[in-house]
């Protein structure tokens, strides 16, 4: 089994609607911002390569749309995810509090394996606006509980915290990737069939 | 590729039909041989079957049948609905413009310019949306496009029991097949019949699954749902899957289901088949001794009551042919034949009888411990039909180039393929001017498959149709016992079509012996 050079990860970016997931997802890939806001339709696709210490890594971000009349894809855009991030929006209390639901849902759809220990990254966006209602101590806190998920605060409007925040969020993927390898694959054991599975004994004549 | 013009159906297509159908050599043709069928196309495919086996392989084997059901799950469905989904609300990707600050940049661009290309694209990608192999380019340029083309699929399914089978968009179709853990997404210019990108799917399915085993790789996905696969697909692997794909444009047995065999006297190979069945005999653990020349049948000898899948066979071929490796060695290859079993593996005993390496023998058991007694067998069949000048024999006719339209002699015939429905085996002629060609070739293949398509809808229920292009006629024609395609320069009669269709089904019967297997060798 040959080590490939580029390693690829399925990144997905959770969070309400309107906190800013596909601004932070543009800043870090095109290092724009558009003040302009467009809700995300499904589902969009933007590509990444990092240099991570010697690998190369290709991500694969799926920025999924916030609005609920979009949730019906759940398991098949979750599915097979390498790290999930969650966004919140500091100006906004309702954000913070779905954070909870965000990670709960990822978790039921994508249903990893070893989901106490899957790679989550949370971010607090807009940090650049004035009228801030969560506390970098309150988000921290809740990250804390929740297994110690990285909390980075973000503007994607500035461009602060955000190549650093998906670095991190590249590195955590990366070490459980290794982790999981690590562990062998054994061969897997002959089925026997059963009595009842046995081929029907019906039809052909030759 | 503008050279087709849409079919001017002859008016008078009753009267082809009704002269067609009064040829004397059609009323010798239809009762066909009464033979145990030596493949069996609509065989069922059974998971667990290998295991079976093995484990049964000291009890009397006459107590198993393989089901013999109509109508299987992967054969292919005439009527594909064609689900609307071109309005479905994704924002595919960002335009060019943004992307321009990439690294990569430049091999974005190129890989956007091959996109649009017109050639044939056949992408394979994983259920949770991550790249798995490209026909054309590098599947890392193509990281968002799998993205998107997973959630189109996904999107189609959000609705039970539906699926994305087909899209349009402008000039190109789009053919989507959806196998878990897999899905298969074909890009084409062509007219080839949506039936026939279905098949060169499920083909590209098929040989995915050989090299890897479905039960393995779902088991793999089952314990780590982001697995990339492309870790067990090394450059062989790759090389096969590329393979496959042009042999089917290639090859008209792929589109048929039926094997090719390499034309021999029928006593030559009734002693190459028993001389190989004889040797092999009581033997429960091995099902198959195929003798292959340059990827044609010379023999199959088989265990009673298993049948070999043509589309099995090809991927055989296909392995076989992959690689100089197998030449002057023994090799022992564990391959899985999903028409038979997708959830076991057999092992091929992969050989060569003659020091060219023109006739290569392969041994299918379902032991992974009888590599030795099956390089026995080998040695033993291999000097066997060394004394009996029998090896020599194959590299005769093989030397020997059959045209076929010279022994037929008709001046407006260019080419023709006849599919023994009863045998599944199919002979064709030899591509002559103006086909010789790769471009023409897969054009004339293409047209072929059109045509194909037409005759197969099961809609219209055709027995022939036929077809005036802008620079060849080509006859369909699906009797009872055979398929026929046939291409006539564009000027042929209707005369000539009918007399010279007489020929060739009275050759065919004439020489039936020596064009295909006829009599099954049993171990």
């Amino acid at each position: 089994m040959a080590s490939r050079k580029k390693i690829l990860l399925k990144i997905i970016i959770l969070g309400d609607s309107g906190v800013g997931k596909t601004s932070l997802m543009n800043q870090f890939v095109n290092r724009k911002f558009s003040n302009q806001y467009k809700a995300t339709i499904g589902a969009d696709f933007l590509t990444k390569e990092l240099q991570i210490d010697d690998r190369l890594v290709t991500m694969q971000i799926w920025d999924t749309a916030g609005q609920e009349r979009f949730q019906s894809l759940g398991v098949a855009f979750y599915r097979g995810a390498d790290c999930c991030v969650l966004v919140m929006d500091v100006t906004s209390p309702t954000s913070f509090k779905s954070l909870e639901s965000w990670k709960d849902e990822f978790l039921i759809q994508a249903g990893p394996r070893d989901p106490e220990n899957f790679p989550f990254v949370v971010l607090g966006n807009k940090i650049d606006l004035e009228n801030r209602m969560i506390s970098m101590r309150k988000a921290q806190s809740w990250c804390q509980e929740k297994n110690n998920i990285p909390y980075y605060e973000t503007s994607a409007k500035e461009g602060i915290n955000v190549e650093k925040a998906f670095e991190t969020v590249a590195r955590n993927a990366l070490a459980r990737e290794k982790e999981i390898d690590q562990q062998t694959d054994f061969p897997m054991p002959i089925r026997i069939p059963q009595q009842e599975e046995l081929p029907k004994q019906d039809g052909c004549a030759c | 590729m503008v050279d087709f013009i849409i079919s001017r159906k002859l008016t008078n297509s009753d009267e082809l039909i009704s002269r067609l159908e009064s040829l004397p050599s059609y009323g010798n043709l239809i009762q066909n041989t009464d033979e145990p069928a030596l493949f069996d196309d609509e065989q069922e495919p059974q998971s667990g079957l290998i295991d079976f086996i093995r484990r049964n392989s000291t009890a009397e084997p006459s107590t198993i049948d393989s089901p013999n059901i109509i109508g299987t799950e992967d054969s292919i469905e005439d009527d594909i609905t064609t689900n609307e989904t071109a309005s479905t609300p994704i924002t595919a990707t960002n335009s060019a413009d943004e992307l321009r600050n990439q690294e990569n940049d430049d091999n974005y661009e190129l890989h956007l310019n091959l996109l649009k290309s017109r050639v044939k694209h056949l992408f394979i990608l994983s259920e949770n949306g991550k790249p798995v192999f490209t026909r054309y380019g590098d599947e890392d340029q193509l990281v968002t496009l799998m993205g998107v083309m997973q959630t189109l699929v996904s999107f189609a399914e959000i609705a039970q029991s539906s699926r994305l089978n087909y899209l349009k968009a402008g000039p190109c179709r789009i053919a989507f097949l959806h196998r878990e853990p897999f899905v298969f997404v074909l890009v084409t210019h062509t007219n080839e019949h949506s039936m026939c990108l279905l098949q060169q799917l499920t083909y590209v399915y098929h040989q995915i699954i050989s090299t890897l085993t479905l039960s393995r790789i779902k088991q793999k996905f089952n314990a780590q749902p982001n697995f990339d696969i492309r870790r067990w697909l090394s450059n062989a692997e790759r090389k096969l899957l590329h393979n496959i794909i042009d042999m089917y444009e290639h090859d008209l047995g792929m589109l048929m289901t039926s094997a090719r065999c390499l034309i021999l006297p029928a006593n030559i190979r009734g002693q190459i088949g028993q001389t190989v069945a004889q040797t092999i005999r009581g033997q429960q653990d091995m099902l198959f001794a195929i003798i292959l020349a340059h990827g044609q049948l010379v023999s199959i000898a088989r265990l009673r009551n298993y049948h070999l899948h043509p589309s099995d066979l090809y991927l055989l071929i296909n392995l076989v042919n992959s690689t100089d490796a197998f030449k002057g060695v023994e090799s022992w290859v564990p391959v899985c034949l999903p028409r038979f079993d997708p959830g076991g593996c057999f092992h091929a005993h992969i050989s060569y009888l003659d020091d060219s390496c023109d006739v290569c023998l392969v041994l299918l058991t379902v032991n992974p411990e009888h590599f030795q007694i099956l390089s026995d067998y080998k040695q033993v069949i291999h000097e066997k039909l060394r004394k009996q000048n029998l090896t020599i024999q194959i590299k005769l006719a093989l030397d020997k180039t059959r045209l076929l339209t010279d022994e037929i002699a008709c001046s407006d015939l260019r080419y023709f393929a006849y599919k023994s429905r009863g045998l599944s085996q199919y002979i064709s002629s030899k591509l002559l001017q103006p086909y010789v060609t790769n471009e023409q070739h897969v054009r004339l293949f293409e047209l072929i498959r059109y045509v194909y398509g037409r005759l197969h809808n099961r809609n219209h229920n055709l027995k022939i149709v036929y077809l005036k292009a802008e620079y060849e006629s080509l006859l369909a024609w699906l009797a009872p016992g055979f398929e026929l395609h046939v291409v006539f320069s564009p000027y042929a009669t209707l005369e000539t079509v009918t007399q010279c269709t007489d020929r060739i089904l009275s050759y065919i019967k004439r020489e039936e012996s020596q064009l295909f297997i006829i009599r099954c060798e049993y171990f």
